[in-house]
């Protein structure tokens, strides 16, 4: 893998979710432990209810955040759009997913599965991978508060949120893609995680 | 951080610990720390700026940027989301030691504050600038704080779920009784339309 190309994308990654103190070499890292995967339009990524096994970066495409109503239909709560996570707040407390996420595309739906297990080894360290992952994480979601007041579901059931912020338009959506494409073989082969004492304890 | 509703801090200050005698044993009380040694503590609280919050003042104010987070140490702050007017109730939650506010500081560059944060009684706290930590990379004090931020906003998240899913079901139609066998949709349409056949 061009390890040039994973770092521009987590360039790009840092610099719209605006996040602070996250470097693109931190980040890197655990992207590059992530699985490429590509799916099509109405694709279901992981339902509601289902266990967080593990975070999703989008990196091309859109993604649909549905909930269950009391009628069992699902509804659509937001639309996230590249480059962001989903599929964090299971990993952060554990729990089932609160969601269902649904590829929109246009086109492809490209992401990075970050499985659990690998998340683990980088999530807890105390240096610029664990500042890096912990800090985009959080950026990601501070995004998503209030969001769902502003869903067309949702519209004037509950008071909008006067600081929400919408996101901008994804036009970088095909470079990112672009980008991503030019990965042949997602391996990490250039930068090595050392891993400490306690992140062996956490392997055991 | 209004003017003001501060004592006892200034731009750029530190904690000067020999005046503040037992700060790291009250840090290290707080669950949030419990995995947290004594020197990471300190290390922490000597790049703070000490800040005492009077009871009835505003530490924060909902839609102004923020450059800085605040570590609650003692004390009770009161964070209130909502505009407040009549088509915005307010929601308030309370802010106990070991919460920390203005988090976004922590995690973003130029995000705002989103909620409204008032002293409900004196408190003390410790400010977290965005400038002092934005690059700090090796504290385990500083990973504690954002890895119970994370939790906090995921909690935030989820509620806010079950919030649309509450004004979802509040709003759907009150269930009707079945139809009589016989006497469904299509039935009552075929009799109105005819039989195509």
């Amino acid at each position: 893998m061009k390890v040039e190309v994973l770092l521009e994308l987590c360039n790009r990654l840092i610099r719209d979710l605006d996040v602070q103190g996250a470097t693109s070499r931190g980040l890197a890292v655990a992207m590059g432990l992530g699985e490429l995967r590509q799916v099509e339009p109405g694709t279901v990524i992981f339902e509601e209810g289902a266990p967080p096994e593990a975070v999703y970066v989008l990196i091309q495409g859109r993604v649909r955040v549905e909930l269950q109503d009391s009628q069992g239909q699902r509804r659509e709560l937001t639309t996230l759009r590249s480059p962001t996570l989903f599929g964090q707040m299971g990993y952060i407390d554990l729990s089932p997913r609160s969601a269902t996420c649904v590829a929109q595309g246009p086109g492809a739906t490209s992401f990075i599965v970050l499985e659990r297990q690998v998340l683990e080894m980088i999530f807890h360290r105390t240096d610029e991978l664990g500042t890096s992952l912990r800090r985009t994480i959080a950026a990601s979601l501070l995004p998503l508060v209030g969001a769902a007041r502003e869903s067309d579901a949702v519209d004037s059931l509950l008071p909008r949120d006067p600081f929400y912020r919408p996101p901008q338009d994804d036009a970088q959506d095909s470079e990112l893609g672009r980008l991503a494409s030019t990965i042949q073989d997602w391996e990490l082969d250039e930068v090595e995680v050392v891993y400490t004492e306690a992140d062996q304890r956490r392997r055991r | 951080m209004l003017p003001g509703t501060t004592l006892g801090s200034r731009p750029g200050a530190t904690v000067d610990l020999a005046a503040m005698p037992g700060l790291v044993d009250q840090l290290a009380a707080l669950p949030l720390f419990r995995n947290v040694d004594r020197d990471a503590l300190t290390a922490l609280v000597t790049r703070c700026e000490p800040v005492r919050l009077m009871a009835g003042s505003v530490v924060l104010r909902r839609g102004d940027p923020v450059d800085a987070a605040i570590l609650l140490v003692s004390g009770q702050l009161q964070s209130s989301g909502g505009s407040g007017g009549p088509d915005e109730p307010e929601v308030t939650a309370p802010v106990r030691p070991g919460d920390t506010v203005g988090a976004a500081a922590l995690f973003t560059r130029s995000r705002r504050q989103d909620a409204t944060v008032t002293a409900e009684v004196d408190s003390f706290g410790l400010r977290l600038t965005r400038g002092r930590f934005g690059g700090v990379h090796d504290s385990p004090a500083l990973a504690a704080i954002e890895r119970s931020q994370l939790a906090a906003l995921a909690r935030r998240l989820r509620n806010e779920n079950r919030a649309v899913r509450r004004a979802w079901k509040a709003a759907a139609p009150e269930p009707t009784a079945a139809a009589p066998s016989g006497d469904s949709l299509f039935d009552r349409l075929r009799r109105l339309l005819g039989s195509a056949s």
